[in-house]
């Protein structure tokens, strides 16, 4: 072991270059709440990453014995001084300390042994596992690909939750919104979307990115823990930015999540990117805009608030076959105040994004979960994208759904129905009672189908509202044991063929036939 | 407050200028001082224009650090040869003394700088074997 230490030394020495290098620098002139106004640096560019020397004046050892460097990232170019987001421990940060320009701007470095790892914004690990090999950096922020180098979204990604994936779908390389009041499932829709990646195959499994910002830790840790008892953490990368670091990792994480995304994006693979939530990255972005005296607007936000989100989610694309045909999905959180959504940030990222999914508290707290509100979560390319099998069943659900919650309201008022509302309002309870999902428990596609193909052909009808979720256990169960052709033809055909379409049609009748217990009302 | 306004107008004013016309100039302050009933501020102004004259010239030297102060003028002679080469003179630099650069030099003239010291390489060194 010591005769390795020795060689590794030896050949460092070799091979070390104590060439001259003429360096940038300024000197720290004020310092406090997480910013350095810096005189010098005069060529300094916007986004720069500095770093913090604190060796000056220090002894060799007491320099070496250290702990880790402190970047920081230029964000105002003043006449005098130039402000620097401190990106670290501020405290270590001091009037004098001299500052040196690193001719770059902020990267995170990537590899494919990021997969797996938790890491901060700045791409060092959390987890404990020690530092994973560097194939590349990528730049933080970094322009989005123009309209010559996309496609349109055209393959879809599976969700696992059935009423995203029948009503709301999601292609690859789309922005679809999750919106909702705390408390009202955001995360878990996420979660289970990385869960269901695990049902594709190996090949076409997007690399999942879950941005955890401003969150508690207990949370991100129980979150990795789950994923990694699920088995998902062999495609998945945590960024966490936790309410306990600097606002500025704050602001930075979903940038460094996107260019991890990208990073794999540019191969040509697939990629998912989660930001937990934006909400929590405005109000850190609006903190340190605040602390650099930038002027505030509308809810003493800053003025390029907008660009903050736009600049970020612009970063979503399905690139062209020319540039690989990768793709990057972005599913932003945002969490609203008392279900306003027309408040200041939920309205920039509704109309920046490519669609939303609406979570409602009112039907979280009536049970409905995951508590989508139909008529106002909409997917605006996602039905492009969406596998012919499934368009072929959801076609008429949403309609269904939408009515039968207006018929619903209408209902509370009016004692006497006629035969075709009654039995509207009763295919529509069990129609929202086969939308309801367990959390963590996303289905894969081939699996939905036949659900939404029983719901939409009046079987649930037959069996008692409060037996729906058995029902559809059971029939499942049913076709695993007497019909696993139809999963198997559904994955590979990814259509309802003339064949498929019969023996579901057989594995209904005889499901119904041979499991009268269920149906008894 | 006033008074470092003025003092900053007044340094900004006279760069680039030639005696006469800094005599014109200063005259012409004088006046404007009068005018607006400033004149008491004029120590003031003296000494803001004094610290940021001060200030400039201190950032506009080239000061090497040398280790040693015992072998001061060989790392003298080798900072000003490196120091020439980078652009920065030599000649009439502030010579300082850090003993914790264990030798070597660095030279610093406004927002440049130039770390031949042991102590720096030491450090690259140091992180490079540990990120190895």
């Amino acid at each position: 072991m010591d005769n390795v230490i020795i060689e590794k030394i030896k050949k460092e020495i070799e091979n070390f270059s104590g060439k001259e290098k003429l360096e940038q620098v300024g000197r720290v002139v004020r310092a406090g709440d997480g910013v350095a106004e810096v005189e010098g640096l005069t060529d300094a560019v916007m986004s720069e990453m500095v770093v913090f020397d604190e060796s000056e004046g220090m002894e060799l050892q007491d320099a070496i014995e250290g702990a880790e460097l402190v970047y920081g990232q230029v964000l105002n170019l003043e006449e005098d001084v130039v402000k620097v987001v401190i990106l670290g421990n501020a405290g270590r940060v001091k009037e004098g300390t001299l500052v040196k320009s690193l001719g770059k701007v902020l990267s995170i470095p990537v590899s494919e042994e990021i997969i797996g790892r938790v890491v901060n914004p700045l791409g060092e690990a959390l987890d404990g596992k020690g530092k994973f090999s560097i194939a590349n950096y990528m730049p933080i922020e970094r322009e989005a690909y123009g309209v010559i180098d996309r496609q349109s979204v055209n393959a879809p990604l599976h969700t696992g939750i059935k009423a995203i994936d029948s009503m709301t779908p999601i292609g690859r390389g789309q922005r679809e919104l999750i919106i909702g009041d705390r408390s009202t499932g955001k995360t878990t829709l996420a979660i289970d979307a990385i869960l269901n990646q695990k049902n594709e195959p190996k090949e076409a499994r997007p690399v999942c990115i879950y941005v955890a910002i401003g969150q508690k830790e207990s949370k991100t840790a129980r979150i990795v823990a789950e994923l990694e008892r699920r088995g998902a953490m062999e495609y998945t990368v945590v960024v966490s930015a936790p309410a306990s670091v600097s606002a500025a990792l704050q602001f930075l994480a979903p940038y460094a999540g996107a260019a991890i995304g990208e990073y794999f994006m540019d191969q040509g693979k697939d990629a998912l990117v989660i930001y937990d939530d934006l909400s929590k990255q405005a109000v850190a972005y609006r903190q340190m805009s605040l602390l650099l005296r930038r002027p505030p607007g509308r809810e003493a936000y800053p003025g390029d608030i907008f660009y903050l989100h736009s600049r970020l989610l612009e970063r979503a694309a399905k690139l062209s076959d020319e540039k690989g045909g990768g793709s990057l999905t972005a599913l932003p959180i945002i969490e609203t105040q008392e279900s306003d959504v027309s408040a200041y940030i939920p309205t920039n990222v509704i109309s920046i994004t490519d669609g939303q999914i609406y979570l409602d508290a009112e039907l979280f707290n009536r049970g409905m979960k995951p508590a989508i509100n139909v008529g106002l979560s909409v997917s605006r390319v996602g039905s492009a994208a969406q596998t012919k099998a499934m368009k072929k069943v959801a076609g008429k659900i949403r309609l269904e759904l939408a009515q039968f919650r207006e018929l619903e309201a209408f209902v509370q008022f009016s004692q006497d129905l006629d035969e075709n509302t009654k039995r509207r309002i009763e295919s529509g309870k069990r129609l929202s009672e086969a939308l309801k999902q367990n959390k963590n428990m996303p289905l894969g596609f081939e699996r939905q189908v036949p659900i939404i193909y029983a719901a939409v052909n009046g079987l649930l009808n037959q069996a008692p509202v409060e037996r729906v979720g058995e029902v559809e256990e059971k029939f499942l169960a049913y076709i695993d044991m007497e019909k696993p052709e139809i999963f198997e033809k559904l994955k590979r055909d990814r259509d309802i063929t003339e064949e498929i379409e019969k023996l579901l049609k057989e594995a209904l009748s005889d499901f119904i036939n041979t499991h009268n217990e269920l149906f008894a009302k | 407050m006033l008074s470092k306004y003025y003092a900053q107008a007044l340094h900004k004013s006279l760069q680039g200028r030639n005696r006469e016309s800094v005599d014109a100039l200063f005259a012409n302050f004088i006046a404007i001082l009068r005018a607006k009933g400033h004149m008491s501020l004029l120590s003031y102004i003296l000494k803001d224009f004094a610290r940021i004259r001060g200030k400039e010239e201190k950032y506009n030297a080239t000061r090497i650090t040398v280790a040693d102060k015992s072998a001061a003028k060989r790392y003298t002679e080798e900072a000003a040869e490196y120091a020439g080469q980078a652009g920065f003179e030599a000649k009439g630099a502030i010579i300082e003394e850090d003993l914790s650069l264990i030798g070597g030099f660095r030279a610093e003239k406004r927002d440049m700088i130039l770390d031949r010291s042991f102590k720096r390489m030491l450090i690259e060194l140091y992180r490079k074997f540990i990120a190895a």
